[in-house]
């Protein structure tokens, strides 16, 4: 197509040319600002602020059915339930979790403390800056630290087996070798204990979602 | 009347402009798939914006208003089965557009931009099957994302700021399904059109590659009538394998997502088979290969394949090295996608709770409509219901799926119905169970049993809990005397 627009035809004056060219200038960084304006503000409403993620921080009473129940365990985890008011986002929804609950006598704390070091070291403990297993009793979160299904206690070999990807950890959540020395199952860590104290007669855990699928250990949420 | 038209707007001209083109070495079948694409994703827009009327995007209207899509709208499953295999089919025409593109070599110069448009497209697309697999949040939709945005934290340096992002704050929530629908709706869907209209306007200018030879073409094909009537037929094609598809098997709509449920085992949407079959073939310790090492470098080869691809020729023949490794990662892909199907049917044969949907193809037969149930938690108001609740129906939605259709229980998790003394015996007792919820082992039969079974207080009515409650204790041999809902309200306080 050979018609040009006819106003562009004569160069003009330099006066001209040269007010062209500031009006250029002048669109390109009233534009510029726009969107900047716009941008900056818009994408950063969409960075999740950090009170979503440190929202539901807290102790979760222990219904005293629930803890009796530990209390009266022998050798075996068993599952404690307790209930907590999570706020999610815009609304808020009665939840039931539940922790694996082990007692454990004075020479299980001893055996504990050598089963778990890693637990217990500052370099490697990671998020876990609470004291664990000494109170009688450890309290492990129900997620499985490869990614994060729910694993049960096998009654008959006495361990703890995830069934998504089959980890398998002994009662103190320790993660397991095969007789061939290679670990069974995927997960990158062992159990992860959580918060547990009693306060005023009454039992208390701390819901921590620790980072799925690494060796380190990483509060993500509380819920 | 046109020449009224064309003369004030240039419509008509700019159409006849666009459909009058070359296609060189004539019209035939191979150029279809890139329009049938394109009018898929037609049908995907038109169906997605039909059921953003309905679907209500927030952890505790999610399913609910899927569920209603399902029984209250007129041609609904229809309309969510439409979408649900369009989705399936766009994958696959998309894919095979790719295909025909990469063996007659039309990416060559001076289409290079051209493929990287398209292979841009391809995995945008394939985000858009990522955020749409979580909206009707069920069973599968939660666990699935989660398990797919904890892989996207691995990702290393920016893993958990995708994290965040995606999950909008640190946990699966309603605020995910927000941010997953915007995305699904809005965003993806916006840079998608922008890709499609330059991906058009870059055709044009570079005129269709025509067949794969070196010297110029010497016969034309007309695009329209010729290439556009073949485009026509496949879409006819592919419309009626979709409506045939969503006819005989709608999609499947499963329980509501439910946290706390171990035993279901998730699947992520077929076209990321071959994913999951790669991250089930390395070890843990390797995690990086399969979930960002393999995949990166896939995308950074399929992008850059017109110029990791310097032969000048076209001719088949000529190219038997890139052909092969074509065809080579072709079968991979397939291979893989396959064993992957294989291990998961495996799983999820083993451990079917949760997977018998409530909705769609797979669902126990039942009555077409159902009780409209407040969604409020909480003590439920009366039901607004004039129609008699079937405990049979209840049975089929909201039991079923743990306690097998015909009460048969899941070994080690859900105890049986049929032959359980428990649910023939003390009515208060099972009204308890119902309302409350049951968890810890117990023994049926000589039998034990470790599960968590919901409260159903608040989900559903009185009415529906005496009808459910009835009728197991009327079903499959069992023969105990029914109960009313007034006795369920006793209880419930």
């Amino acid at each position: 197509m050979s018609n040009e627009a006819k106003a562009y035809q004569d160069p003009g004056t330099p006066e001209e040319v040269s007010r062209r060219a500031f009006l250029a200038r002048a669109t390109i960084f009233t534009g510029g600002i726009i969107g900047l304006g716009l941008t900056i503000p818009l994408v950063a409403s969409l960075i999740p602020k950090s009170e979503l993620i440190d929202a539901n921080k807290g102790f979760s009473a222990l219904d005293p059915k629930e803890f009796a129940q530990l209390e009266a365990s022998l050798d075996s985890p068993v599952k404690i339930f307790f209930h907590k008011l999570v706020v999610d986002g815009y609304y808020t929804a009665d939840t039931e979790y539940y922790v694996w609950g082990l007692k454990l006598s004075a020479a299980d704390e001893a055996k504990f403390r050598q089963e778990r070091p890693e637990l217990f070291n500052p370099q490697t403990r990671g998020d876990i800056n609470y004291p664990v297993g000494n109170l009688g009793f450890v309290m492990f979160s129900s997620l499985c630290p490869h990614l994060n299904c729910k694993f049960d206690w096998d009654s008959g070999t006495k361990n703890f087996i995830c069934p998504c990807h089959g980890s398998e950890f002994n009662k103190y959540g320790k993660h397991l070798k095969n007789s061939a020395g290679r670990y069974i199952g995927p997960s990158p860590r062992g159990l992860d204990p959580l918060p547990f104290r009693e306060q005023s007669g009454k039992a208390e855990v701390e819901w921590i979602k620790f980072a799925a699928n690494t060796p380190a250990i990483i509060r993500v949420s509380y819920w | 009347m046109i020449q009224w038209i064309e003369s004030r707007t240039g419509f008509i001209s700019a159409l006849t402009d666009f459909l009058t083109e070359d296609v060189p070495g004539g019209a035939a079948y191979w150029y279809v798939f890139g329009s049938a694409t394109l009018l898929v994703l037609v049908v995907q827009i038109v169906t997605g914006i039909i059921l953003t009327h309905y679907y209500a995007p927030a952890a505790p209207t999610a399913w609910e208003s899927t569920k209603f899509i399902y029984d209250h709208v007129y041609a609904g499953p229809f309309l969510i089965s439409l979408h649900y295999w369009g989705a399936s089919a766009m994958i696959v025409l998309m894919s095979m557009h790719l295909l025909q593109v990469l063996v007659f070599g039309a990416y060559k110069k001076p289409r290079e931009l051209q493929w990287v448009v398209g292979v841009l497209m391809f995995f945008i697309v394939l985000s858009m099957g990522l955020t749409g697999y979580l909206l009707p949040w069920d069973l599968n939709a939660y666990f699935a994302t989660q398990v797919a945005i904890n892989i996207a934290a691995s990702v290393p340096v920016v893993g958990s700021f995708i994290y965040h992002f995606l999950s909008d704050g640190s946990t699966l929530g309603t605020l995910t399904v927000n941010r997953f629908y915007g995305l699904h709706v809005w965003a993806t869907p916006a840079l998608i059109v922008l890709l499609v209209a330059a991906h058009l306007f870059i055709f044009r200018h570079n005129s269709p590659a025509g067949p794969p030879k070196d010297e110029p073409p010497t016969k034309f094909g007309r695009f329209y009538p010729d290439q556009v009537f073949f485009d026509t037929i496949t879409a006819a094609l592919a419309f009626v394998i979709i409506g045939l598809l969503a006819i005989f098997m709608p999609a499947p709509l499963l329980a509501k997502a439910d946290p706390n449920n171990a035993q279901f085992i998730p699947a992520p949407a077929w076209y990321f088979y071959g994913l999951y079959g790669l991250l089930r073939i390395f070890p843990q310790n390797l995690s990086l290969v399969p979930t960002v090492i393999l995949p990166g470098l896939f995308t950074v080869i399929l992008l850059l394949v017109p110029w990791l691809d310097r032969n000048p020729s076209r001719v088949l023949a000529r190219r038997k090295y890139m052909l092969s490794l074509t065809l080579l990662s072709v079968v991979a892909i397939v291979w893989i996608t396959v064993y992957s199907a294989k291990i998961i049917g495996a799983e999820q044969a083993a451990s079917p709770a949760g997977q018998t949907p409530v909705r769609g193809y797979g669902a126990p037969p039942n009555a077409s409509e159902t009780t409209l149930v407040p969604v409020t938690n909480g003590p439920s108001s009366a039901s607004p219901s004039a129609a008699p609740v079937s405990g049979q129906n209840v049975f089929a939605q909201n039991c079923a799926s743990c306690h097998g259709a015909s009460g048969q229980g899941l070994p080690g998790a859900a105890p049986p119905l049929a032959g359980n003394p428990y649910v023939s015996g003390n009515p208060n007792k099972v009204i308890a169970t119902v309302l409350n919820g049951m968890h810890g082992q117990i023994q049926v039969n000589g039998a034990s049993y470790n599960g968590i079974m919901p409260a159903w207080k608040g989900k559903l009515t009185p009415e529906e809990i005496a009808g459910v409650i009835s009728y197991i204790r009327s079903a499959w041999g069992n023969k105990a005397p029914l109960v009313t809902a007034a006795q369920v309200k006793a209880l419930a306080k």
